[in-house]
Formats: structure tokens, sequence, C-alpha cells
């Protein structure tokens, strides 16, 4: 019996079933952005506005990147002016809302493990439920409505900057020196709204995962302080593999 | 919860709704069809890959978009939205063209001339556009037409796959069967170019000798000599026809001039005439004599007398040179 409660199959089960438990009794709470809604902008505050440097510079680099790879490619089949159209689907299909649900988990998701997870240790989740206050309520769901609310404009932040770094890349690097105006107008014929929005929408599903996955984690974690950081460590790690497994089969939903 | 914190919040809401509104209204292809114009249809034989929001363009200006395809009655038709500023005249013509190599097409209207212009859902004029699928079919048919010519002329030099003589067997024969004088012939060839090399026999001596060369070119100097000569004379005949034309010299004188001689001549011509006349005047005695039978006719008859006393003298001659002969010897 204890082989077959105990086993890596049953262990999986059983994080999905917690997570989906998590997940319904916190939407049971939903109205919380109405009746907290200080809660919900503080969460709000810490995960959107203080990840935008970092989200920023990274996709910058990125669009930067993409637009030196298909600049080396492209300029040997001189059709440098696709390069427009290269970076801003790859980045605003695929890369932008990755990189950007990465950085959540790397930044956000830790935070939030920790920070649950210490309070679990410490007994303060305990205590919440003596005073008959639910952590769903004021712990979990203005996190996880915070992460509905800013992941498209995170994303949408992402996307524009992954192509202007993009643009900046190919006008200024030797071999490619292409002008911005035929690497915008190349990308406004090849891209259309729908590319964009299925990367928000990308986006805004890692993001709410993340959330998920870090909250189930910091309040499952029990015995002492060693048991935080790995409760960290398991919640980055585990919301990582989330997001590209999940990623192919949203990739092949939107075709 | 301080009031910085709230701010950033705000402002960060705004500045991203703000950009999710830029972006969609940049790449939405509703912005165009939302802007102010009028509708012209045009049926084509094939729409090709032509999307919508496509530009349609007249002479190179973008004039409007795509607005749908569809297929209307079993035949493609596209409807263009037109904007207000521009107009396009009633006998224009509407071509779906390439803008680039990856399959972008557009709409391209030829200008026409008419006064008349198009208007709301008027139907404009199509031709055919230039479709890169049926170049690269036509291409793939002259590959496969290159590709039996050169079957064909493979199996014409190489050896059937029936076992028949080809071209080249057929060579090969010939070379095997004639080898040992196709061997001589070369040998000889062989000799005969290098005596012609080092300069023997005529055609050597014509190649290698240039005394031919010497003599051919002093011939064809006394020939250009020759021809100087001849223009010499020419031009000097041209001198002297022109002098007797100027009326210069005896000649010239005799035929374009007044001098004495021509008098001189005239002269002496009355006087053959009169002597003439006088010939014909039957009275002078040489007239007589030249026009009267009489004397002819005496003539005639003194004549036959003559002959008949000759045939006399001429019968009795042999008797007398018997006689003569006889008294010789008697």
């Amino acid at each position: 019996m204890n082989l077959l409660l105990n086993n890596p199959i049953a262990n999986f089960f059983d994080k999905v079933g917690q997570h989906l438990l998590l997940l319904w009794n916190s939407l049971g709470y939903a109205h919380v952005i109405f009746t907290q809604p200080p809660r919900v902008i503080e969460q709000c505050y810490i995960m959107g506005y203080r990840s935008l440097p970092i989200i920023s510079i990274l996709s910058f680099f990125i669009g930067a990147v993409l637009a030196l790879q298909a600049g080396f490619v492209l300029s040997q089949l001189s059709v440098l002016e696709y390069i427009g159209s290269f970076v801003g689907l790859s980045s605003a299909r695929e890369l932008a809302p990755v990189m950007v649900a990465f950085l959540l988990a790397g930044r956000v998701g830790s935070a939030i493990t920790a920070e649950l997870a210490s309070m679990k240790v410490y007994s303060e989740i305990d205590a919440l439920h003596i005073m008959n206050v639910s952590p769903e309520k004021i712990l979990v769901m203005p996190r996880l409505w915070a992460a509905i609310v800013l992941m498209p404009f995170l994303s949408i932040i992402a996307i524009l900057v992954c192509w202007l770094g993009g643009a900046i890349i190919a006008e200024f690097i030797g071999f490619i020196q292409l002008s911005p105006q035929i690497y915008w107008r190349n990308l406004q014929d090849f891209i259309v709204w729908k590319d964009v929005a299925d990367g928000m929408v990308k986006a805004w599903v890692f993001g709410f995962a993340v959330v998920l996955i870090a909250c189930n984690q910091g309040l499952t974690t029990t015995g002492g302080p060693r048991e935080i950081g790995n409760s960290v460590t398991k919640s980055v790690v585990n919301s990582m593999i989330f997001i590209l497994f999940t990623n192919f089969f949203i990739t092949r939903a939107q075709m | 919860m301080n009031k910085t914190q709230t701010i950033s919040i705000g402002l960060f809401f705004i500045v991203g709704a703000f950009l999710i509104w830029i972006v969609f209204n940049a790449l939405s292809e509703e912005s165009v069809s939302q802007t102010d114009g009028y509708e012209v249809t045009a049926v084509f034989d094939t729409l090709l890959q032509l999307r919508v929001g496509d530009d349609v363009r007249m002479a190179g200006v973008r004039v409007g978009s795509v607005q749908s395809v569809a297929l209307v009655d079993r035949q493609p038709t596209a409807i263009f939205k037109i904007f207000e500023e521009f107009q396009i005249p009633a006998d224009s013509s509407a071509t779906i063209a390439m803008a680039g190599l990856l399959g972008n097409n557009l709409v391209s209207i030829n200008m026409g001339n008419s006064n008349t212009y198009l208007s709301d859902g008027d139907l404009i004029r199509t031709e055919a556009g230039f479709n890169i699928s049926a170049v690269v079919n036509e291409i793939g048919n002259l590959s496969q037409n290159a590709g039996i010519a050169f079957e064909n002329i493979s199996e014409f030099l190489g050896s059937d796959a029936d076992g028949e003589a080809s071209l080249f067997d057929n060579f090969n024969a010939i070379l095997i069967e004639n080898k040992d004088p196709l061997g001589q012939t070369i040998s000889n060839l062989e000799s005969i170019t290098a005596q012609m090399q080092s300069g023997e026999g005529t055609l050597g001596r014509l190649l290698m000798d240039d005394s031919i060369y010497n003599k051919l070119e002093v011939a064809t100097t006394e020939i250009q000599n020759t021809l100087a000569e001849a223009e010499a004379l020419f031009s000097e005949t041209r001198e002297i026809v022109a002098q007797v034309q100027s009326g210069e010299g005896t000649l010239g004188g005799l035929i374009y001039g007044e001098s004495d001689i021509a008098a001189e001549v005239e002269l002496l011509i009355a006087n053959l005439q009169e002597f003439s006349a006088n010939l014909n005047n039957p009275d002078s005695t040489i007239g007589r004599l030249l026009n009267d039978d009489q004397l002819y006719d005496e003539v005639q008859g003194l004549m036959r007398k003559a002959n008949q006393t000759l045939d006399g003298l001429g019968e009795s001659a042999p008797i007398s040179a018997v006689g003569a002969a006889a008294n010789g010897l008697f």
C-alpha cells in the first residue's frame, strides 16, 4: 500500500491534483479583485513593474541575436529585407512569451514560493487557518489576478522590445545594414494581429501556471528552513518544464 | 502600499494598453477597410495567392486594398476598396502581379485614358497576370523535351539496346578494317608536310620561297604603271576632245569653227556637183559616152567581128602548124 501511494507516477498525479484543487479553491475567491484591490495592485507592482527592466533587457538582446543570426544567413541569400518578418514572427509567436514566462518563473515564482514556504514553515499559514482566513483568499488569488491582468502587458512590451532590438541590430551591424523603414515595412507585411495575439495568449497561460505552481509549492512545503530552499528549486524547475511542455501543445493548437 | 507604487502601476497599465492598441492597429487588416472609399469588383481567371489586405496599386501608387476574395458563380471575384481621393478611369484594367518572390501578390491597375471614372460597385476589366507556376510548368516541359532529345542523341551515338550498330560502332568498324591504309596515308601526309616545311617541291617552294612573291610584286608594280599610263592617255584624249569642242586646231575648225577650209571644202563639193551634172548631160562627150546606147552597140558589134576573125585564125592554125612542121621534116 505504501508502495502504491509512494511511487513517481502516484506523486505526479498527486501534484496535478493539488494544483487543480488549489486552483478550484482560489477561483472561489475570485471576487477579491473587487473586495481587496490593494492586495492585487501590490502584487501587480511586485510582479509586473519590478520585472519590467529585466524583461526589457532580455527581450532586446533576444531580438538582437535573432536579427544577427537571420542577417548572417539571409545576407548570403541576398534577401536581407526578410529579417523584419523573421525576427518579428519568431519573437512574437515564440521567444518573447517563453522568455517572459521563464523570467517570471525565475524572478517572481521563486519569490512567491520562498515567501509562502517560509510562512508555512513558520506556521503563519496555520495561524491564518485558525483565524478562519483562507490563505487562497489573501495569498493565492491576488497573485493569480495579478498574473492574469499583467501578462498581456508584459508580453506586448517584450515583443515590441524584441522587434526594436532586431531593428537596431539590422541597422547598425556592418554586414546587414538594413534601413529601419524596410525592416518595419517587411514586419508589417508579414505579421498580422493574430500572431501577436497568439503570443500574448501563450504568455498569459504561462504566467498563470507559473504563479499557480509557485503558490502550490510554497503551501505544500513541510519541515524546516532547508525545505524552503528545496521548494524554491522545485518551483522553478517545475515551472520551466511545464512552460516548455505546454508551449508545444499551445503552438500546435494555434496553427 | 504607498502612492509611488500605485502611480507606477497605473502608468504601467496605461502604457501597456496603449502599446497593445498601437500594435493591433498597425497589424490589423481591418484598419484598411475602415477607411473611406468605394468598392470596385474584379472577376479574374485565377486569383493566384491574392489575400485580403493586399495592396491595389495604380501606376505604382497605393490606391486601395483587397477587401474580399470569393468564388461567385464559379468565378474568382475580388472586391477592392479604393480610397476616396483616387479616381480610376473606366477603361483601366486590373492584373494580379507579384510583389516578391515569396508569393506576395498585389493588384496592379493599368491606367486607362477614359474621362469617365469608376464609381461604387462598378466592375473593372481584368487581364491575365504573370503566373510563376505556369512558367515553372513550362520549364518542366522544356527540360523533359531536352531529356528526350539527349536520349535520342545518345542512342544514335552509343549502341542500342537492340544491339543495332550505331554511329560510333560503324566508325569503329571502319577504323579497324582500314587500319593499315589509314596509317600509311597518315605517314605519307607527314612526309609531305615535312617536305613542304623544308621548302621542297613546288608547293613547298610556293610556301617557303619568297622569289615568287617578289616576282608577283614586280608584276603588280608594272600593271600599276601601265594603268597610270593608260590614265594619262585617257586624260590627253579628253584634252584633245575638249580642244576640238572648243574649236581649236584644224579638226576643230572644220567641225565647229568658221575658217577658210570649210569654205574651200564647200567650193570643192559645189565643183564636184557641177562635174557630175556635166557627166550626166547627154550632149557632152563623156555624157554621150556614158549615156548613149549607140556607142555601146557599135563597140559590141566590133568585138563580135573581132571574135569571128580570131576563131577563123584558130581553125587554120593547126593546119598551118602541121604544114610548117612538115616543111621542117621534109
